[in-house]
């Protein structure tokens, strides 16, 4: 649906996306994933028209993007802030593409977008009326109504406060399962990508580390960083493996690393155990412990132990 | 008691002592009898008023308000774009700035005595075109209606340009894109998207370009010759050369009715505005 050929792009004293390759397929959730100035903005910026490549190829279905003004793209994008026009009505900031286009009467797919994001009723509110999610949802219908090739979202979620984020989410997969189009989904936020997507690219610093299914990345990273962005990692000795992967107990048994415990944490369904030994590199390696299971207290010398299963195999 | 009063107590004075009483000495001329010699005198009489409604000067009034309605209108379409430029710009941003402010490091007057040398008949563009064969005879660029006209919106420019483009300054520069993401043409975007939301700027120039060009003075006098009479000359020429007091008074109080009015208008129509 949506191909990127080695795309870069330079702005004066940096590079901000380098030598990136992508597919995406129809109907495909894809996120972007990495942290703040790793690029993936500005690449889906140069997909969305707003910026130029400086080499490299974009294509949407077979055709060659470049050169053409983000009018002439059939791709929609959802700003991170939303970018509601604020003189105008909710129905009038989804009609507003349809009438760029020519639709003399729009009212009839307005009311269907809305009807998609469930904003009946809404139609004549401003956007300073509304609340965060039901802006974004206007943000949604107003790119949806337009039924492009794929649609663009820049950190959607961000704006929203926690709790709403998490049910957006549901709603946002939902709705992208039902309109089957292809989103281009970037965010800094490895839950949302992995709980999202059909596939995540992993950037950082300009390059695309990884592209894989979710879980694929998060089992079998392509690099540490990779390994370290999409979730915790034990660094011990030559060795990575997943907090909730490693075991710990009192006693020593079988190839065990004996170890001191820092501090224990409650963080609710589990018990987090923080320790340190001689093999550990950077941070405190820790366990994940059921509440129900013996407490460990502070000082206390312990053993850890995984399955080599477990150890993710990174390249050297 | 309160320390925060005393603060304003300067201010206070400055009011009462430069704006309150001598507006007070105007109300109370424009109800006496022109003096033989300049000043006012007994008795008190309302015949002021009532040659305000002369067709004559309701001509003068008339035209003033039209001068500067025009004037703001060119102001606007000279304003607007150059404020979307400007605020575009990447680079010279604070330069571009700094240009549109530039002139207020000179006085007005000579400012406006530097137009008369660039237009009048042995001027700068005059001898220009004689010279190079464009024309025969030199054009008659001063001492019109277009010579003021071009004088007040010189002069008035900037006060247009900066509101507007600290509206546009504040605008958020994704709207733009989100305009033409949904395939709005560069023209659709200016006209449906940015100059909407940059209409209290533009409200605010207005106000800012046609008070002072309604009470202009100096523009129409020297580069209208005398011949272009504004409501300030006609206020300035009873108090010299016609020595009536009293409707020099009268016509200052109705031109100050007039903006009132028009700033009362703007503030019923501003809070709408601000986002």
């Amino acid at each position: 649906m949506l191909e990127l050929r080695k795309v870069s792009k330079a702005f004066p004293g940096h590079v901000a996306v380098q030598d990136v390759s992508l597919t995406l397929q129809p109907g495909e959730f894809f996120s972007l994933v990495g942290p703040s100035g790793c690029g993936k903005t500005t690449t889906l910026r140069m997909v969305a028209g707003f910026e130029t490549p400086t080499s490299g190829e974009i294509l949407l279905k077979g055709e060659l993007l470049n050169g053409r003004k983000p009018q002439e793209r059939n791709v929609s994008t959802v700003f991170q802030n939303y970018a509601l026009f604020p003189h105008l009505s909710v129905a009038e900031n989804v009609a507003f593409g349809l009438r760029r286009r020519g639709v003399r009467d729009p009212r009839a797919q307005v009311a269907e977008a809305l009807r998609t994001v469930r904003l009946e009723g809404k139609e004549q509110r401003l956007p300073a009326e509304l609340s965060g999610g039901e802006k974004q949802r206007v943000a949604l219908a107003r790119s949806l109504v337009l039924k492009p090739d794929v649609l663009l979202l820049d950190e959607p979620l961000s704006a929203l406060d926690p709790q709403l984020r998490r049910q957006v989410r549901a709603e946002l997969k939902l709705l992208q399962r039902n309109a089957g189009i292809t989103f281009l989904f970037i965010t800094h936020d490895q839950e949302e990508a992995l709980s999202l997507s059909d596939r995540v690219g992993v950037m950082n610093d300009g390059k695309l580390e990884q592209v894989a299914a979710p879980e694929e990345a998060y089992r079998r990273p392509a690099s540490r960083f990779v390994a370290g962005f999409l979730g915790e990692v034990n660094w011990i000795g030559g060795t990575a493996v997943r907090p909730e992967a490693t075991r710990i107990s009192p006693t020593s048994c079988g190839q065990a690393l004996p170890c001191r415990v820092v501090h224990t944490t409650f963080l609710g369904s589990v018990i987090r155990v923080n320790v340190e030994c001689g093999e550990c590199v950077g941070s405190t390696p820790s366990a994940e412990l059921f509440p129900h299971q013996t407490g460990f207290a502070t000082g206390q010398t312990a053993y850890l132990h995984w399955d080599r299963a477990d150890e993710l195999l990174l390249p050297s | 008691m309160n320390l925060r009063r005393w603060f304003l107590l300067p201010a206070r004075a400055m009011q009462v002592l430069f704006f309150a009483v001598p507006l007070g000495i105007v109300v109370v001329l424009s109800v006496l009898t022109r003096g033989d010699y300049g000043g006012a005198e007994q008795p008190w009489s309302s015949e002021s008023y009532r040659r305000l409604f002369d067709p004559l000067y309701g001509l003068i009034l008339w035209r003033s308000i039209w001068i500067a309605a025009l004037a703001t209108a060119l102001c606007v379409l000279l304003g607007f774009p150059l404020a979307l430029y400007i605020s575009r710009a990447q680079k010279y941003r604070s330069l571009l700035l700094q240009l549109v402010i530039l002139p207020f490091w000179t006085s007005f007057l000579i400012r406006t005595y530097a137009w008369l040398f660039l237009l009048r008949d042995t001027g700068l563009v005059n001898t220009a075109l004689l010279k190079l064969g464009v024309i025969h005879q030199p054009l008659p660029l001063l001492y019109n209606d277009g010579a003021v006209l071009l004088g007040l919106v010189y002069g008035y420019l900037p006060f247009m340009v900066l509101p507007i483009y600290a509206a546009l300054e504040r605008m958020d520069p994704s709207l733009a894109e989100a305009a033409a993401d949904l395939g709005a043409k560069p023209l659709s975007i200016v006209l449906r998207v940015i100059a909407p939301l940059a209409s209290a700027g533009v409200l605010a120039g207005s106000l800012l370009v046609f008070i002072p060009c309604l009470g202009a003075y100096l523009t129409p006098d020297l580069m209208g010759g005398g011949r272009t009479v504004m409501v300030g000359n006609l206020v300035q020429n009873q108090f010299t050369t016609a020595r009536d007091w009293p409707f020099g008074s009268a016509v200052s109080l109705a031109l100050m009715a007039i903006t009132a009015l028009m700033l009362a208008l703007f503030l019923r129509r501003a809070p709408a505005e601000s986002p």
